[in-house]
């Protein structure tokens, strides 16, 4: 199960943006998984909390999309901006 | 407080922020304001490692080295081949080897001594090799004029396909005593591999399996698939194979 490299590699690449535009907290990630990408949906959500653990994603919600092809990317996040 | 927006007085404004209504003195805001803001992206969740992987290609380009990904699942005769492999192209082509497995250098020890640089990789507890462990060890291993380098994954269909290496190709291996459905089974895998090794054609003739239907299952996964039959152990189909990575060696 490779899902946990996934997860983290998720959580650098989210915290890469969440820098990028100055945001303090993400609050929501949505990824879209495709069939052939090698990668569970059960196995992401249930790895995703502990790999958030002290990272801008700390109880974040993850949400998948479901696609055909070999895709592994992040569609959108919510961020917390402070002004 | 300021009694039409409800900030803290003070001497400075710390940020902008436009009010409907007059101010005739100065105040700082005592809450923060915080935005939720939902942005749109495109952003590959392993660009880390595909950015390594093409620093590895790079590489192996400028070094003029071939380098093949092999996946398979475990037990299906990948150290074996690479051990046959090895001896035939003794003297003839400069090889290296990078072998991964989750513990023990049991496969390193195997390939050592057939005159090739050989680098054993221990993940430990994960499944599959990742471009970072591959890209630091390629000037030790495939530096002094290698032409073939060959990657032994971790055993594990599902995994290794995820991570690309900076290889020129994947090879999947499937040997008879597997079954002949696996490549509809471990689809993404197969739908990588542009060469694909059965492997133990000997066992062929003693078991309940059929070269036919394994070929097709193949080709449903992937059109016009390479497939080499062949027997490290009795050398039936090593010719082809040993000539076909010459000639990906010139």
């Amino acid at each position: 199960m490779h899902e946990m490299a996934i997860a983290m590699a998720l959580i650098e690449q989210a915290e890469k943006v969440a820098v990028e535009q100055k945001a303090h907290a993400i609050a929501g990630i949505t990824v879209v998984v495709g069939r052939l990408s090698g990668t569970d949906p059960d196995a992401l959500k249930a790895v995703f909390e502990l790999a958030a653990e002290e990272s801008l994603a700390v109880g974040a919600t993850l949400t998948i999309e479901m696609v055909d092809g070999r895709q592994l990317f992040i569609k959108a996040m919510d961020v917390d901006v402070e002004e | 407080m300021c009694k039409d927006c409800g900030c803290g007085t003070a001497l400075d404004h710390a940020h902008g922020h436009s009010h409907n209504h007059p101010h005739d003195h100065a105040h700082v805001h005592a809450h923060p304001h915080v935005e939720r803001k939902t942005l749109s992206l495109e952003r590959k969740v392993l660009a880390e490692n595909d950015a390594q992987a093409d620093v590895n290609r790079k590489w192996l380009a400028a070094h003029g080295v071939t380098a093949i990904n092999f996946i398979s699942s475990p037990g299906s005769g990948k150290t074996y081949l690479l051990e046959r492999t090895l001896e035939r192209l003794r003297r003839r082509v400069s090889c290296a080897v990078i072998t991964g497995d989750q513990c023990t250098d049991n496969d390193a020890k195997r390939l050592m001594g057939k005159g090739a640089e050989v680098r054993q990789i221990e993940t430990i507890n994960s499944c599959h090799l990742d471009a970072a462990r591959v890209g630091a060890l390629l000037p030790e291993v495939a530096g002094k004029g290698v032409k073939l380098l060959f990657i032994e994954n971790i055993g594990n269909l599902v995994c290794p396909a995820a991570f690309d290496l900076g290889e020129n190709f994947k090879v999947a291996l499937l040997s008879t005593t597997e079954g002949e459905d696996k490549p509809v089974k471990y689809p993404t895998l197969f739908s990588l591999a542009p060469v694909v090794i059965l492997t133990k054609m000997d066992l062929a003739p003693h078991l309940d399996w059929s070269l036919a239907k394994c070929r097709e299952y193949l080709r449903q996964i992937r059109p016009g698939v390479y497939v080499f039959e062949l027997s490290a152990k009795t050398g039936q189909g090593m010719d082809a194979w040993i000539e076909y990575l010459e000639t990906m060696s010139l």
